[in-house]
């Protein structure tokens, strides 16, 4: 049923990208404290 | 017209309209199509059974009609209006004649049609509540009684205006098993739950088919199919997501790479200092940085606002952090909100060598106090595999609602 | 007793089926009628020098052959939902019909079979095991059998039925 074939790939999708961003340590939710990120960052003094 | 050969005509006792018997000699009462008597055809002199002069009406499919159902050549030769005990329900059966294959119903209510055979005998297992017949549980879903309302065609038994049975209807969709009874004989039926599309194409119905009402009784839920299928799929890959999880969270190396106390005096309106710690290193690969502050904080707040140094001198990250922790003591006892540390988790550090360069203010009723630092790499971590988790989870989680809910309204028109 | 003409059956004499892999042939008829219908009593011959008999009833159909008598109840004491015992194997008694026999052709097993009259108690046991008592004038006949489909039967030499296509 192609449903069920979508759904796979999705599932497998969803699987491959827990493995990459634990790999990789991303974090969804930085916790507490507020995080930042800069796209680039300015020269420190 | 082909295939009528061998079909006989004689003209009705009661009106003298002339009357096509097709069930090649099975059948025994014929109801006439002018004056809907119903006539004994095993009789020499077609004697009359029942008598009356009403409108003949015919069924959605009408009596001659020839159709193809499961690869079964059928002509329809009998109809039959039945009702439940009350007359309120009322639903149309058609009965249909292959000359191999004997005899078969199709019977509509509500626009759910079912294909019936009569088993020749039942000997599975019946309980009060549900049956066990050819490898499949059936489920009691309603008992009642159906009366013979309104006849026209040929039957294979001496059908009479009024004729009442009870009625005992079990199901495991598709499949229904109905038992009906008379104080002389019980007879066990099964039916299918068949399409409208099926009984468009079987007997070439052009135009549109009654709507359906409702959920049927035996009516397969749509998705049941590939309910299964899906649920299968869904456990192996949350159970995946699991496993891999567990593989991260128990490999994670929590290595302190920084771990200082600092001392804050209080600044009386002065600007706050800029303070840079140590160097450190972040090994191997990318990873995610955990910074925690803990301060013996009473009534008061600290806050450290620190941005991540790399070797290059840029400023890619930083993170704030508010230690606050308040207590006190009232009419209900001892109260206390907050907590004596705080931590934020820096996402995808990359490796290399950092400084941290922070700046901590805090609360100005607060007298000097230490406040220790600890910056820890790799730390375990449950974000992307709650969201992952709920993603996978959502499909199967919404395919069990919509069956909950077409299940209930199926069991909404029981009446066991 | 009048021929009915307007009388037809998917089987005629000479068609031929399997049964448990032995081949059977029909080679003669009786329409054994009753107060609410009638049906077909098929006389056959097995390969194996056997005979029996193939009921046509409204699309049911069911094979049997004689089997031993034992202790029958007699007529009056037998009712439905009784238990008999017949060859070793239980069955509850069904139905019970008075018939007639309206129609016969071909060979058959005993002479004037035409007007006949009898009472044939249908009994079912477990599966589509059924058992059959003939009680006549002429003497108690019990057969035992089982319930088929029409494919069951492989049959061979069908009747021709306009605008029917045949079973493959």
């Amino acid at each position: 049923m192609k449903a069920t074939n979508l759904y796979f790939i999705f599932c497998g999708v969803l699987t491959v990208w827990l493995v990459y961003a634990q790999y990789t340590g991303q974090i969804l939710w930085g916790g507490a404290g507020s995080v930042r990120r800069y796209a680039s960052g300015y020269q420190h003094k | 017209m082909v295939g009528e050969s061998q079909v006989k005509v004689f003209n009705c006792s009661a009106c003298g309209a002339p009357i096509t018997l097709r069930g090649l000699g099975q059948t025994s009462t014929v109801a006439c199509g002018a004056c809907a008597s119903i006539i004994d055809i095993s009789d020499e002199n077609y004697r009359i059974l029942y008598q009356y002069f009403n409108l003949v009406q015919e069924g959605f499919i009408p009596i001659g009609t020839r159709g193809t159902i499961r690869d079964t050549q059928v002509q329809v030769i009998g109809y039959m209006l039945r009702c439940d005990a009350s007359g309120e329900y009322q639903w149309e059966e058609y009965l249909l004649f292959n000359p191999y294959k004997g005899f078969s119903w199709l019977m509509n209510y509500q626009g759910h049609w079912t294909l019936i055979v009569t088993l020749p005998d039942m000997t599975a297992p019946i309980s009060e509540s549900s049956v066990q017949y050819d490898g499949r549980s059936y489920k009691l879903f309603l008992t009642g009684k159906a009366r013979v309302k309104y006849v026209l065609g040929e039957f294979y038994w001496q059908v009479k205006l009024g004729d009442q049975v009870s009625v005992a209807d079990y199901i495991s969709p598709p499949f229904i098993l109905s038992r009906e009874a008379t104080s002389d004989e019980t007879v066990w039926s099964l039916g299918e739950y068949l399409a409208p599309a099926e009984i468009a194409e079987a007997f070439q119905i052009k135009g549109p088919l009654p709507q359906r009402v409702g959920v049927g009784a035996a009516q397969p839920s749509p998705c049941q199919h590939y309910a299964q299928e899906i649920k299968l799929i869904g456990a192996f890959f949350a159970l995946l997501l699991i496993l891999v999880q567990l593989i991260f969270s128990g490999a994670a190396q929590s290595k302190i790479v920084l771990e200082r106390t600092y001392q804050y005096t209080p600044l009386h309106g002065a600007p706050a200092r800029t303070e840079v710690s140590d160097v450190f290193e972040l090994p191997a690969r990318s990873s995610n940085l955990e910074f925690a502050v803990s301060a013996p904080v009473i009534n008061g707040w600290l806050s450290l606002d620190a941005d991540l140094i790399n070797s290059e001198g840029q400023e890619l990250q930083g993170a704030e952090l508010e230690v606050a922790y308040y207590s006190g003591h009232d009419s209900d006892g001892n109260w206390s909100e907050g907590a004596q540390y705080s931590r934020a988790v820096l996402s995808e550090v990359p490796a290399g060598l950092y400084r941290l360069s922070f700046q901590t203010t805090a609360d100005p009723q607060l007298a000097a106090l230490p406040y220790r630092l600890v910056i820890t790499r790799d730390v375990p971590n449950w974000g992307y595999f709650a969201l992952t988790f709920l993603l996978i989870l959502v499909v199967p989680i919404a395919l069990w609602i919509r069956e909950a809910s077409f299940e209930s309204r199926r069991w909404q028109e029981s009446d066991p | 007793m009048a021929l009915l003409q307007d009388e037809w059956s998917a089987l005629q004499l000479q068609t031929s089926g399997k049964y448990r892999g032995v081949t059977f042939t029909l080679v003669g008829r009786v329409r054994l009628s009753w107060e609410s219908g009638n049906w077909n009593e098929w006389f056959c011959y097995f390969d194996d020098a056997q005979h029996g008999w193939l009921s046509e009833a409204q699309g049911f159909y069911q094979i049997s052959v004689p089997c031993a008598a034992g202790q029958l109840p007699a007529l009056n004491e037998v009712t439905t939902g009784l238990s008999i015992s017949i060859a070793a194997h239980s069955y509850t008694v069904k139905d019970i019909k008075k018939v007639k026999c309206t129609y016969s052709e071909g060979e058959l097993p005993f002479k004037a079979v035409l007007g006949r009259s009898s009472v044939s108690v249908d009994l079912a046991s477990t599966g589509n095991n059924f058992a059959c008592i003939d009680y006549s004038e002429d003497g108690v006949n019990v057969y035992s059998g089982e319930y088929c489909k029409f494919e069951e039967f492989r049959f061979s030499y069908l009747r021709e039925l306009d605008g029917w296509r045949k079973p493959s």
